[in-house]
């Protein structure tokens, strides 16, 4: 929310937001779930996973040029966060409605950041390791299209995410992603 | 081995373990892609000579091979029935390469699923997988177990249980901590510790993540409140990449370095992780020959846990505040949402007590008409997920708190253990197995003594049974038992004297509960607060209250300033001083400025309570409520608008002044109105909409919120807004200038079908777009009159298109 170094706040205003964010972190409840995939075939503009799911475009094949796997992960900071929000949307709290949104944000992100960092942590001892990044559906020429079948091959179902018409994650602080897997010298 | 040869074994040198098992088998010829544990399985002389060259190294204790042998692991590559055979047959293998030259540990880790509560594997089932691995490298003659690379607490928690409830072989408890020194689920290395040891981990370490250097760090973290040895098993420092592989590039002689440091720390076991090998084992050993190992500094710690705190209770410290509020004890609301499975109001005293002081909070289920000890599972998991707070269990039925403490990731305290026959005889071994501290009602089936030397006795009675569990003093709480005065007026007397005798003779930490003194009488707070200060005289270390109480807390502040348990009265002041600036401020702000520039003020400082009031004033000094609008507000919020672009302000800054000022113009707007008749036909029209598809409507909102408090009349169809609806609206309303948002590449394509109907329907009406992946040439692209990045600049480019 652009908060650095140079803002200056009083010290009230900065208990009320903190009381926001505070009720936010309680309304999160994170959860994620992820599924390892070995490569079967990449060319210059696809990359076949195993289960037949067809990674798409010039992007995604440059991102996963080394890889020999992926794990494709899901999370979600839950329904309820947005829910929340949403009531206060109608009730007109502009500012606490953002704030909460961006919690909703920073926790869903936070979370994807560390099962990242588990998977690689895991996966590290068995001679591989994850790339640094992450690819989401819709970065690059990668098609949001597959967030559906992303989804249902994660079950993601079990952890709340289902998939608009529009291809938008709800509950609305969801992410889906791919990690790259490759070896470790 | 038992656990106490292994402890002799560690009193008289430092253990050393062995390194990485994973990297060597791919050297060793190990495909990409298979499973490790099947292919160490079908290449027995591989493993087996590994496990040789770490003994030949300097190990004195090697893992088995099993590090993905759970079944669920296993069942990744389709071997889940293979589950026992392969960690037997591992484990047979690691043993007959040890020989009598090492022990063997049973190498146990993650199974790669969510336990709840931090996920949505259910926890006995994680019990079951892990007992399943466990009861197969038992079979196969480990020495020990190790449980490594634990990312979760509740994971490690359910290893360790089902590890405990098959053997009495020891465990090595050993979690992940990232650079920040966290785990996964954001356990800091200490409350790691006070849960594991408590649970019955015999050592406690980690291993992985960070090179030495950053675990360095870890080890001394844990060292001062340990009562078991430590472990420390890194990586040769963080992975870099290098011509696109990954590698750990710290030199075996770089790694040994850092020996000397881990045994200053306290490390008793020590050996490699991730990129580490024969050589450094090698190099390690040379380092840890001769060195004597430092033995745990303490035998008992009162402490008790979170997932991600620790709240310690050394006597003599400030004392601490259990909230009492979550009890459905007369509470109604909370009572219906029980009854409805709810759990909404249960978080909300959670957050409530904790921000108005709590230490711990107490959870009681107990209530006719629902399932307490379901509801305390729901609730458990839900406070250890949204609380940081440890918890407090509070229960009259043994199974409730033993199905809560199985559940708890943490060390909780019972509420409470008395000298009631069936309770004490159940109660003890469940505390112990699970390594509770529990508060000691010094209570019996036939009576609840009036004297405090009554009550001695069953305290002494009580402890010298716990002692037989292995409790120490550290482990209880005695709860002196506040009866109330209006029936006998000795009652607060006796309880001050247990308290004191706790304090001065038994040595142990004390717990009332308060409100109970005053029952019967009026303004009870009074008595409530006396009494607390009073106790934290005779040497009280909790109280079971309402924090939100001010009198209470503000007492409870004083008081332990006063009896010094508030080192330099550093609580005190740090609770206080902020109240007393508040206040200055606000009287000295009241006293030097007019109510006008107050306005000013309150939109700059988003003050949206007080700004009526001095609009108010300001109206009764003679200012006109057009003076205020022009000379004030809208100075004031343009004011505001620098400062966020010169990022003095932040967004939460900008939009509660937004807010403020909507405030004072809804009370204002009546009266401009009937000054100002031709202005208000004249007022410009604004419709804002979320296009079809899209649900992001922050932005739009903070937009639409900016645009009225420049008096525009803004018209917000919301989200997910189908392009006919906003034409339409645009041709009814007489509409100006239409603003659309949108967050997604796949939804910012409707905005251009939007542009193109309006233009084709009303084709001198304006249309400005924005939303996060909006550009300015995508505004140009689609034929739309600008892009605004925020609601400043929004308001921005409203002028400047009207004046146009």
């Amino acid at each position: 929310m652009g908060y650095r170094k140079t803002v200056k706040i009083l010290e009230h205003q900065k208990k009320i937001i903190d009381k926001i964010i505070y009720d936010g972190f309680s309304r999160c409840s994170p959860k994620g779930v992820y599924e390892k995939l070995s490569i079967t075939g990449i060319n210059h503009n696809k990359v076949n996973l195993e289960n037949k799911l067809v990674l798409k475009g010039y992007a995604i094949v440059k991102f996963l040029k080394k890889c020999c796997g992926v794990f494709l992960i899901a999370v979600t900071a839950g329904n309820e966060i947005v829910d929340y929000r949403d009531k206060l949307i109608s009730e007109e709290n502009i500012n606490a409605s953002a704030i909460l949104d961006a919690v909703g944000s920073e926790v869903v992100e936070e979370y994807a950041e560390r099962l990242h960092h588990m998977l690689d942590t895991l996966i590290i001892k068995t001679g591989y390791t994850v790339t640094k990044n992450r690819f989401s559906p819709g970065y690059g020429d990668l098609n949001l299209d597959i967030q559906k079948k992303f989804c249902d091959l994660l079950d993601a179902e079990k952890i709340g995410i289902s998939v608009s018409k529009s291809y938008i994650l709800i509950p609305e602080k969801s992410i889906t992603a791919i990690i790259g897997i490759k070896e470790r010298e | 081995m038992t656990v106490n040869n292994f402890y002799d074994l560690l009193n008289n040198k430092i253990l050393v373990l062995d390194g990485a098992t994973g990297t060597e088998l791919q050297k060793s010829g190990m495909p990409q892609g298979v499973c490790p544990e099947k292919w160490a399985f079908d290449n027995p002389e591989v493993i087996m000579d590994i496990h040789k060259k770490y003994i030949d190294s300097g190990s004195d204790i090697i893992y088995s091979s099993t590090f993905g042998g759970t079944r669920l692991k296993l069942s990744e590559f389709g071997l889940g029935d293979k589950t026992y055979e392969l960690n037997v047959k591992l484990a047979k293998l690691a043993k007959e390469a040890a020989g009598t030259k090492g022990y063997v540990a049973g190498d146990i880790a993650p199974t790669g699923k969510f336990i709840e509560p931090f996920g949505d594997f259910p926890f006995e089932d994680a019990v079951n997988v892990y007992k399943e691995q466990a009861k197969a490298l038992l079979d196969g003659g480990v020495d020990l177990f190790v449980l490594e690379t634990m990312i979760d607490i509740q994971e490690i928690r359910a290893a360790l249980i089902a590890v405990k409830e098959i053997c009495d072989l020891p465990v090595i408890a050993s979690m992940t901590f990232n650079e920040d020194q966290l785990t996964l689920t954001g356990t800091d290395p200490v409350s790691a510790l006070i849960t594991l040891q408590s649970l019955g981990a015999d050592i406690v370490g980690c291993n992985c993540s960070t090179g030495p250097d950053k675990m360095v760090e870890v080890i001394k973290k844990m060292k001062p409140f340990a009562k078991v040895p430590l472990l420390a098993k890194p990586n040769a420092g963080l992975p870099k990449l290098k011509n696109g592989k990954t590698i750990f590039d710290m030199t075996a002689d770089e790694f040994a370095s850092f020996v000397p440091d881990f045994l200053d720390a306290g490390v008793n076991l020590i050996g490699g992780c991730c990129g580490t090998s024969f050589e450094y084992i090698k190099k390690v050993k040379e380092k840890v020959t001769g060195s004597l190992p430092q033995k745990p500094r303490i035998k008992s710690i009162s402490a008790l846990s979170s997932a991600r705190k620790t709240v310690f209770h050394e006597i003599g410290k400030n004392i601490c505040i259990i909230g009492e509020r979550i009890n459905p004890t007369g509470k109604k609301k909370l009572q219906e949402e029980l009854r409805e499975g709810k759990f909404d109001e249960v978080k909300r005293f959670a957050v409530e007590q904790a921000q108005s002081g709590s230490d711990l909070l107490d959870v009681n289920m107990g209530m006719s008409g629902i399932d307490e000890k379901k509801m305390m599972i729901n609730a458990v998991k839900i406070l250890s997920s949204s609380s940081n707070l440890p918890l407090v269990i509070d229960s009259s039925n043994p199974e409730v708190i033993e199905a809560a403490l199985r559940i708890y990731p943490g060390r909780a305290l019972i509420n409470s253990i008395s000298a009631e026959k069936n309770k004490l005889d159940k109660l003890l071994p469940i505390a112990a197995k699970y390594g509770a501290m529990f508060i000691l009602l010094p209570l019996n089936d036939n009576e609840i003594p009036k004297t405090a030397d009554g009550r001695i006795n069953i305290v002494n009675e009580i402890f010298s049974k716990a002692k037989e569990y292995g409790f120490t003093k550290d482990d209880i709480v005695v709860d002196c038992l506040v009866m109330t005065i209006s029936s006998d007026q000795n009652a607060a007397k006796e309880t001050l004297k247990l308290i004191k005798w706790c304090r001065e003779v038994f040595k142990c930490n004390t717990v009332i509960g308060l409100s109970n003194v005053s029952f019967g009488l009026p303004q009870r707070k009074y008595i409530n607060a006396g009494f607390l200060a009073m106790s934290i005289a005779n040497g009280l270390s909790m109280a079971i209250a309402n924090p939100s109480d001010e009198l209470l807390m503000f007492l409870k502040y004083a008081s332990d300033a006063l009896i010094g348990n508030d080192n330099n009265c550093i609580g005190y002041i740090k609770k206080f001083s902020n109240l007393q600036d508040k206040k200055d401020k606000k009287e000295s702000g009241k006293k030097d400025k007019n109510p006008e520039d107050m306005v000013y003020d309150s939109v700059l400082d988003g003050d949206k309570e007080n700004i009526i009031e001095y609009i108010k004033k300001a109206i009764n000094n003679n200012i006109t409520p057009n003076n205020i609008v022009d000379d004030y507000l809208i100075k004031a919020i343009n004011k505001v608008g620098d400062l966020y672009e010169n990022k003095e302000y932040f967004l939460p800054q900008l939009i509660a002044s937004a807010e403020s000022m909507k405030t004072a113009f809804g009370y204002l707007e009546p009266l401009l109105s009937k000054k100002n008749n031709e202005d208000n036909k004249k007022k410009i029209k604004i419709i804002l909409a979320t296009v079809k598809g899209d649900i992001h409507d922050i932005g739009k909102n903070i937009v639409g919120l900016m645009l009225k408090n420049y008096g525009y009349k803004v018209i917000d169809l919301g989200k997910d807004v189908a392009c006919d609806k906003i034409i339409e609206t645009a041709v009814n309303e007489k509409v100006d200038i239409i603003g659309l948002s949108a967050l997604m590449t796949t939804t910012m394509t409707e905005m251009k079908n939007v542009v193109d109907n309006a233009r084709k329907i009303k084709n001198n009406i304006k249309i400005i777009i924005g939303g996060a992946v909006i550009t300015k040439s995508y505004a140009e692209e689609i034929g739309a009159d600008g892009f605004a990045k925020d609601g400043i600049e929004a308001v921005k480019l409203v002028g400047k298109l009207l004046s146009n």
